[in-house]
């Protein structure tokens, strides 16, 4: 079945990032005040890095390379945005991705004390990414990269599962209708399946965020609707996995999200034996 | 006489193993277990589950949770004296290691002459880790899963944290007091090899003379390995960990 093959380190899958810099970037997050949609950007791409290398962690010296990570970044450059020790790196193994964050801070979280109340502590934090917001939208042109690298990733890597693609963006491309080259990515694939293509919207609008919606007419503007119709429509396997994890997902549901949390899109991919929903911490 | 030999054979582009098994053919006494893909030190906790069953078997109490108690403890201390990264403390600490398990014991009943007394074979397993019963090429039972596509990638898993105390006793799935003749082999699988089993057995009935194969190669261990690589290649067989415990019951010479 498609979207079903076992991702190993023999087989591993690639995660491509492309995330929008602009300067459009710097405006206000939805029913965030305070909080700027760069923010929302980077706090959504150190996330996902952060889920990713828990789930691959085995040991502390063992973080198992089944996927590999790219991320490129478009606004004042269209370039390759790892940052660091990774700087100017096109695909990396995720365990050199753990072991290379920019930095690690420290967070406080609230933990249950047992006794039916909260206690503080601490826990790590990784962060590869810091928040940009410089220059225009070229869009297009960032596809048409993340569109190369897929497909050298799929030529290698012929019977992976293919690529999954996560693009986040506020949605106005400066360099023409990105509707052709999403789908020239899209178009990419190895032997299991296409690319699969995500994207999430993140708008100033303070309206309720919008997970896996299935049509454009529940959708706040053009530019949400444009990224929905450039989204990947789930495949079974990730319907599947979707609706498990509660998501009300039909046969036409697409892969966007307005405003809302992506990190669900990497747990859709199945590495073996999964421990259950609710308890990955 | 009881006999067995224990193949097994890591996923694909891994060295390490997260199968378990664990044999002791005096007592008769075999057990394996499957460290969940996506868990922490989860090798390390299906070892734990395999060595503990072979020293002291859960049959006594039929209390699962009575008996996982100090491991859970065991496996948490271990894990907290190793190096804590970013990636490694909250599934330490949050989530815990997991395991689908599965331990069996050949016993022959007391009283009685031994010949009016046939061997009995009793199983428990949480996941699915499976036992297959075959004699004279068929099989006769298969435990705890029984047809092949009920096999997923979500089976019910020891913790090494539980909050619900009794959960892992809801979960096991206990089979009791099997007469086992002489000839008979009862076969250890992990889910991968099982799946393949049962299906096998469902369409043809082929299953066990293909293992059989393997078996009376020169060199069983790589034959088993290169027949699992094929499987694989043939996409036949999941890529998975994949582990068989071979136990056979030859009449006493």
């Amino acid at each position: 079945m498609a979207y079903d093959p076992p991702i190993d380190r023999k087989n591993p899958t690639c995660i491509l990032f492309v995330f929008d810099h602009s300067s459009s970037m710097d405006g206000g997050f939805g029913g965030q005040p305070g909080r700027k949609k760069a923010d929302g950007v980077a706090d959504v791409a150190n996330r996902l890095l952060y889920d990713i290398g828990i789930r691959c962690s085995k040991a502390g010296d063992d973080v198992r390379d089944y996927f590999h990570i790219g991320v490129v970044g478009y606004g004042e450059r269209v370039g390759l945005a790892f940052g660091g020790q990774l700087a100017g790196r096109e695909l990396v193994p995720m365990s050199e991705v753990a072991y290379h964050p920019l930095r690690v801070e420290t967070r406080e979280k609230l933990v249950s004390d047992g006794a039916g109340g909260v206690v503080a502590t601490t826990t790590n934090f990784p962060v590869w990414f810091d928040p940009v917001a410089k220059g225009e939208t070229p869009m297009v042109q960032a596809l048409e990269l993340a569109r190369r690298i897929a497909a050298d990733f799929a030529a290698k890597h012929p019977d992976s599962y293919p690529p999954t693609v996560v693009h986040v963006t506020d949605g106005e491309s400066t360099d023409g209708d990105p509707e052709p080259a999403a789908a020239a990515l899209r178009s990419v694939a190895t032997n299991d399946g296409n690319v699969l293509l995500f994207n999430a919207h993140v708008s100033g609008q303070d309206v309720q965020p919008l997970e896996f919606p299935s049509d454009e007419g529940r959708l706040p503007d053009d530019a949400a609707r444009l990224l929905f119709r450039m989204s990947s429509v789930l495949p079974p396997t990730i319907r599947d996995a979707a609706v498990k994890e509660k998501y009300r997902i039909g046969p036409e549901t697409r892969g966007f999200v307005f405003n809302g949390d992506l990190t669900a899109v990497t747990r859709f991919m199945t590495i073996g034996t999964q421990i259950p929903v609710g308890e990955r911490g | 006489m009881t006999t067995s030999v224990v193949f097994s054979v890591p996923k694909g582009g891994e060295v390490k193993n997260e199968d378990s098994s664990a044999a002791d053919d005096r007592r008769g006494r075999w057990a394996v277990a499957d460290g969940a893909s996506e868990s922490v030190y989860a090798e390390e906790w299906a070892d734990i589950l395999t060595r503990a069953f072979i020293d002291r078997p859960c049959f006594k109490t039929h209390r699962l949770d009575e008996w996982l108690g100090p491991l859970q403890s065991r496996w948490l201390r271990e894990a907290r004296s190793r190096p804590m990264p970013w990636y490694i403390e909250p599934k330490v600490e949050d989530q815990g290691g997991f395991s689908t398990f599965l331990g069996v014991v050949v016993e022959r009943p007391r009283g009685g002459k031994a010949e009016e007394r046939p061997l009995r074979w009793s199983a428990v397993a949480v996941g699915d880790c499976c036992v297959f019963q075959v004699r004279r090429g068929e099989v006769v039972v298969a435990h705890p899963v029984k047809r092949a596509c009920d096999f997923g990638y979500t089976p019910p898993l020891l913790k090494t944290k539980d909050e619900r105390a009794e959960a892992a006793s809801r979960d096991a799935a206990w089979i009791h007091g099997l007469i086992w003749r002489p000839g008979d082999v009862l076969l250890l699988m992990t889910d991968a090899l099982a799946e393949w089993f049962l299906g096998r057995s469902e369409s043809d009935g082929t299953a066990w003379g293909e293992l059989e194969r393997f078996l009376s190669a020169p060199d069983p261990q790589a034959a088993f390995a290169g027949w699992v690589e094929e499987r694989r290649e043939a996409k036949e067989l999941r890529s998975d960990d994949t582990t068989l415990v071979l136990i056979r019951h030859e009449a006493a010479t």
